[in-house]
Parts: structure tokens; sequence; C-alpha cells
């Protein structure tokens, strides 16, 4: 399973399913198109600590605007 | 993921140890006069008493400035607090705080080394302190608490203890406190990983088992 992927299951499991997954890409922003604010970006950031084994800090968050941009901080710290 | 691997990274502190005398010392010495000054009297909610080992995120009302040294002299565990970075303040103020076992916290963005830094101190063993209200609260009813705190008794793998804490209307009052039951994010979520709602109704859980203590407080100090 691709990078994309896992993070739309992991997506999923956040939002207990009542996520849309079919129309996440690459250029999905979290904050925007996910409503994804203050506490679920934290959640989400332990969230993908776990599931990929990478460590994020503080100053990862801000750079986490898109689906592709979390993609690319995870498969730098891999 | 499964819910047993995250503990086992971190190594659990002995209860006594030489690297915690800088901390403990001085804190005997603040317990002491807290203990004089404040005179605490605690009750247990239930029979059902918390675990002497391992850590815990002791969850509580803040009514007043004193809550964390009443609630520190009382517990009989090393506790460390949780501080918005506000209340840790700069220079020689942090470096005492840090000192007495806070762990600050910025608010004002996600601060996710902060929070990191919190779920540690408990992996290790230890109670941690917050005030899931989020700051000082004189109002007797409690009607919201910030959801933060089950993410990091989540991620910390560790029970939820409420409690109820309050000062003497009078200085020569005594300050009283009520001791919950402890429970754990697995009791009411079966999933290894709850979602934003399991957190939510999570954190509405919480708050009834607080309202509990506040009501036992009436009860039995109030009643007398």
């Amino acid at each position: 399973m691709d990078t994309l992927e896992r993070l739309k299951k992991l997506f999923s499991s956040v939002y207990d399913g009542e996520m849309i997954l079919d129309g996440i890409d690459e250029k999905t922003r979290v904050s925007e198109d996910l409503g994804m604010k203050s506490i679920a970006m934290l959640y989400m950031a332990m969230a993908i600590e776990q599931e990929f084994g990478v460590n994020l800090t503080n100053e990862d968050l801000p750079h986490m605007q898109t689906v592709g941009d979390i993609i690319r901080l995870i498969e730098e710290k891999l | 993921m499964s819910k047993d691997t995250k503990n086992t990274t971190i190594k659990q502190d002995p209860a006594v140890h030489i690297k915690f005398l800088p901390i403990d010392i001085p804190r005997a010495a603040v317990g002491l006069i807290g203990g004089i000054i404040f005179r605490p009297k605690k009750i247990y909610i239930s029979d059902k008493r918390p675990s002497r080992k391992g850590g815990a995120l002791v969850i509580a009302n803040h009514y007043s400035y004193s809550d964390p040294l009443i609630l520190g002299i009382s517990m009989n565990r090393r506790m460390y607090y949780l501080a918005g970075e506000l209340a840790m303040g700069k220079g020689l103020k942090t470096l005492g705080l840090k000192g007495c076992g806070c762990i600050g916290i910025d608010r004002n963005i996600s601060d996710l080394d902060g929070i990191k830094r919190a779920v540690n101190v408990m992996k290790r063993g230890h109670y941690l302190l917050m005030f899931p209200q989020g700051r000082l609260h004189r109002e007797e009813e409690m009607t919201e608490l910030k959801s933060g705190a089950i993410l990091m008794a989540w991620q910390a793998n560790v029970p939820i203890l409420p409690v109820y804490v309050k000062k003497g209307d009078k200085w020569y009052n005594r300050a009283k406190i009520v001791v919950g039951e402890e429970f754990r994010v697995s009791d009411y979520c079966e999933k290894a990983m709850p979602s934003m709602s399991d957190i939510n109704k999570l954190t509405r859980i919480t708050l009834d088992k607080m309202k509990e203590c506040e009501q036992k407080y009436f009860e039995y100090f109030k009643k007398k």
C-alpha cells in the first residue's frame, strides 16, 4: 500500500469512516478541505507517528498544509 | 498498530532514585509548609483506590492558584504539572517551575513537542496533573473540558484520575480533595485508535466523572 492509501486509511480511522476518501489526493488541503483544526491536527500528527514510525516536531506541523505535504514529510523522515 | 506496543520504548523510573533528589528535597520542603497552611483533607469517591504504581493523568478542576500545590502534597506520589507557557514565565521563574516538575505547553500552537514531553513523563510511571478546563474557573459548575487530556492519556496508555479540589473559603479552613475512580480510554473505546468522535465522547464522560467528584464534595463536606 502506498503512503497516500495508508494516509487515507488513517483519516478514515480518525474520522470513524465519516470522511469521504475518494476525492482525497495530494492537493487536498488538510485544514480547509478536510476540516482538521488544532486538536484534530495534533491527533493526526500522533497517529502518523504511530502508523509510519516517524518522529514529528512542532517545526513540521506548519508544513503539513496539504496531503501531498504530509506524504513528502513522511517519506523524508522514513 | 497495537495498544500494547505503546509502552515498550520508555522504561519506568524507579520510585526512589538519587537523580530525583534535586526535585524531591525542595518539594518536600514546600510540601511541609503547604501541608501546614492548607491541611488538605482527602476523601475517595469509592473503595476502588488509584493504583500505587505506574503513571496516570490526574485531571482536576481549577479553582485557585494553590490547586497544584494542594494536589502535589496530597496525592502521595511524585507529581508533574502541565502549565501554559504564560504561567511558565521567563528566566529564573521558568527554571524554578521546571525544577518543581512543571512542563510548559504552548496553547497558542498545536504544541506536539510539549505534549510528547508530558506523555513521556506518564510513560515513565509518574503522575501528571493537568487542568482540562484550560484556565482558572472560579464558578462552581464545570461545563467544558479540553479534549487534549484524552489524547495524552491514550498516547501514554495510562489511566485518567479525576479529582475535585477546593481550598478553604477562609485562611484557617482546610483544603478539601475528592479523588474519583481512575479509568482508561480502553474502558470506553475498544479500538486501538479512537476516532475524533470517540475522543469527544470520552471528553464528555471525563466531565461527568469530574462532576461526580464535585457532587461528592458537596455531599460530604458541605452537609457537615
